[in-house]
């Protein structure tokens, strides 16, 4: 196959999963806790089709990687006393089938034994690592920007809150869990609100602008791969008369 | 291509958002009606390339790996306990729950149903019945004589008669509260059941630690606020429009492929 095929079949390619990965990140434009994601690119150096001496390098593009962008999202107030928003780099610890798992979805709830749990029923870790368990008779509790919880005054479980120095080395595991990839958690040094929660850090207008650009780019890549396509035709025509 | 079915699930969970936001504000004027709230979950992700798999061209390591979403879905629909307001109505038989706590309800299966809604009447045996006219627990009966009522704060029922001007008591009204109140199952009607969720019901007085007192000739107002709905629903709207651009921007992708021969 010749180069601009080539060139043109391997943008494409890239260019559908950056739409997959804008499409992702619209999707959960409503998720609470959510971080955008963000395909990195990077030129590769291929030695071209050649039919001669001296070949010389012609470049792709190639996806090598997701970031995560780890940016603060709006942080709003819900009124739901288990509610819990971070504000600072941090997770949440919850308990994921092979230990721990982390995240920064904060809408809490409890069972009809007490457990807080996340709201698809996951148990919320405390900072020993052990599910925390409230007075099933207690009032309504409260949660310290520490994340200690206390119902009526007394002190009743801490909510387990750590950070990491690399959070974008975490991966996402979907559900709004990620995963640690063995690193050891540290000290959080943010601040726990009560009654809050972190909206997705999703920036509409930048995804959207994205969209456009990469459906450009795209009809772009397109039409190159059928120039080269038409320009072999005629060749062939010409040649073969 | 993904970005299709990722757009759609996108316009699900914001349509499932928009029929949360449209209860909500259809009850805005029902009497301690609690308002709920959709919430999302990413998908998983698939790995396209694995952190820490080899590059091919020099060797390297990759850092990040490739991981791509495959949309959005609702994980649950909760429900905001917050009190709602509270409104004065002069009626005897209006009673307001200022607190955590539920009256309970006989309902026709024999089950036990659980309200806030303390918009309660006397039937024509002189129960205390709910507007719907299932009978209060414990029941009480209000006799044919008596002129006035009066419930105090801790659920106290006295009655006074043309015969004897001095408040006699009739009965003690008991609530119940849950650890979980956002666990009940609401079934229609402003009322709850009890669930695995909730939690079993700790019945006592009101006014009991934890619980909540009784407020006479007021209601309690719906915790609905047309602000804040209104705002969420234009919120939910341009996130399904956004979704939908998605889908149009795909579309025009494949159809550009497709048009290549």
């Amino acid at each position: 196959m010749d180069n601009a095929l080539m060139l043109g079949l391997q943008t494409q390619r890239v260019l559908q999963r950056r739409m997959d990965v804008a499409a992702n990140n619209l999707a959960n434009v409503a998720t609470s806790g959510f971080k955008a994601d963000a395909l990195v690119l990077e030129e590769a150096e291929e030695t071209q089709a050649h039919a001669e001496e001296d070949p010389r390098q012609i470049r792709f593009v190639r996806d090598i990687g997701i970031v995560h962008q780890m940016e603060q999202g709006p942080v709003a107030m819900t009124g739901n006393p288990l509610d819990v928003a971070l504000e600072g780099d941090g997770f949440i610890m919850v308990q994921g089938p092979n230990g721990p798992q982390f995240t920064r979805d904060g809408a809490f709830t409890l069972t009809g034994e007490g457990r807080l749990v996340t709201s698809d029923g996951r148990a919320v870790l405390s900072s020993g690592g052990a599910p925390i368990v409230l007075d099933p008779q207690g009032d309504t509790p409260s949660i310290g920007r520490d994340g200690a919880i206390r119902v009526a005054g007394v002190e009743a479980g801490r909510i387990g809150v750590v950070s990491f120095a690399a959070p974008g080395a975490l991966s996402k595991v979907g559900d709004n869990l990620w995963d640690a990839q063995g690193q050891a958690p540290g000290e959080f040094e943010g601040v726990v609100v009560q009654g809050a929660l972190e909206g997705s850090n999703v920036r509409p207008v930048v995804e959207l602008t994205r969209l456009i650009e990469i459906s450009r780019a795209y009809q772009n890549a397109a039409k190159i791969v059928s120039g080269a396509d038409d320009l072999r035709q005629r060749a062939i025509e010409r040649l073969g008369r | 291509m993904r970005a299709l079915s990722i757009a759609a699930s996108g316009m699900q969970a914001q349509q499932l958002n928009v029929d949360v936001i449209s209860h909500n504000i259809a009850n805005m004027n029902t009497t301690s009606y609690k308002r709920q709230r959709a919430e999302f979950q990413d998908m998983l992700y698939q790995n396209m390339e694995r952190p820490g798999s080899t590059s091919s061209a020099s060797g390297s390591i990759l850092p990040l790996g490739i991981q791509i979403g495959v949309g959005v879905r609702a994980d649950a629909v909760g429900r905001n306990t917050e009190q709602g307001g509270i409104a004065a109505t002069g009626n005897p038989y209006d009673i307001a729950i200022n607190g955590r706590g539920f009256f309970q309800i006989t309902l026709p299966s024999g089950q036990t149903g659980y309200t806030r809604a303390g918009n309660l009447a006397v039937n024509a045996d002189g129960q205390i019945v709910t507007a719907d006219g299932y009978a209060v627990e414990p029941a009480i009966t209000v006799p044919q004589e008596a002129t006035a009522v009066q419930i105090t704060r801790d659920g106290l029922v006295e009655v006074t008669t043309a015969s004897s001007p001095d408040p006699q008591q009739i009965g003690q009204l008991e609530i119940a509260s849950f650890i979980n109140p956002a666990g009940l199952e609401a079934i229609g009607d402003n009322m709850y059941l009890e669930t695995p969720a909730s939690g079993s019901p700790n019945t006592a007085t009101p006014g009991s630690p934890g619980l909540g007192t009784l407020m006479q000739g007021y209601l309690e107002l719906s915790n609905v606020n047309a602000v804040e709905e209104i705002s969420a629903l234009i919120v939910a709207q341009r996130a399904y429009e956004m979704n939908a651009r998605v889908i149009t921007a795909a579309d025009e992708m494949m159809q550009s492929t497709t048009n290549l021969r």
